[in-house]
């Protein structure tokens, strides 16, 4: 191995890491955020982040060919159906009636900015 | 030519899925992009329609990229660090947003690249108005400054 294919492999490592960190953190929002909105943004948000740094991460370790190619596309599939699987789902429920979840000091008075 | 640019597109993606330039992989790629473009301009696009990614706005869009990024990496720090704040700071509020961008392709991106920024999360879409769930006020005063859409407009409406 060669300090180049080094330098590489560690940055594979470093994003790899960084995306596991962001799928880390979406999970933890899912589970401590209030209601359905808010754990939607950490659903669909993080996970994009997290996932897109992965697939970064192994197209550096795989080098320029016809896998890089297939991760590109995979990368423009996530980016596309992860926002529009995430709207799809928070219009169903804003159409179905289900309000948003306020902060306590809202609910009191409503004209506190 | 409309079966043209849909033959064309699909062939591409054959060639990078097989990832192989034997003559037989070849041939059947280019018979089932071919018969699949055919489908396409026949059954998918029946209207005439001006393409809505001209090369220009390809470029255009290219150059959109790296600052759609950018952005959404800033905005999932953010929200990373909200997370994992003990006390969690946030304060979701629901604002609607106008937006002048007219044509369906930059209503979609727009959209779509809310969506895409941590934070912020489009929740529905009539006319140019953009209902849109805001973790707190600094992700909502982002979106009202309108720096994002002014992007779209010069990406695919100019």
């Amino acid at each position: 191995m060669n300090a180049v294919e080094a330098i590489l492999r560690a940055l594979t490592v470093i994003l790899c890491a960084i995306g596991a960190f962001y799928f880390f953190i979406g999970t933890v929002g899912m589970l401590r955020l209030p209601d359905f909105y808010s754990r939607t943004h950490a659903a669909t948000k993080c996970d994009t982040v997290g996932a897109g740094s992965i697939l970064l991460g192994l197209m550096l370790m795989q080098g320029f060919g016809a896998i890089t190619l297939k991760l590109i596309a995979l990368t423009a599939l996530l980016l596309l159906s992860s926002p529009t699987a995430g709207h799809a789902l928070a219009r169903a429920a804003f159409r179905t009636g289900l309000k948003p979840w306020r902060s306590p000091e809202h609910t009191e008075g409503e004209d506190a900015t | 030519m409309k079966v043209l640019r849909a033959s064309v597109p699909l062939f591409a993606f054959w060639l990078v899925l097989t990832g192989s330039l034997k003559s037989f992989d070849l041939v059947i790629g280019l018979v089932l992009s071919a018969l699949l473009g055919w489908w396409a301009a026949v059954a998918l696009w029946p209207t005439d329609d001006d393409p809505s990614l001209t090369p220009t706005r390809a470029v255009r869009f290219v150059f959109y990229v790296p600052w759609l990024i950018k952005e959404i990496l800033v905005a999932a720090t953010g929200v990373a660090e909200i997370v994992l704040r003990p006390r969690m700071p946030i304060d979701p509020l629901v604002i609607v947003y106008h937006s002048p961008v007219q044509s369906a392709v930059s209503r979609v991106a727009f959209a779509n690249s809310i969506t895409l920024t941590p934070g912020t999360l489009t929740v529905d879409l009539e006319g140019s108005n953009y209902t849109v769930h805001c973790l707190n006020k600094e992700f909502a005063r982002g979106v009202e400054a309108g720096d994002m859409d002014r992007r779209i407009h010069r990406v695919f409406e100019e």
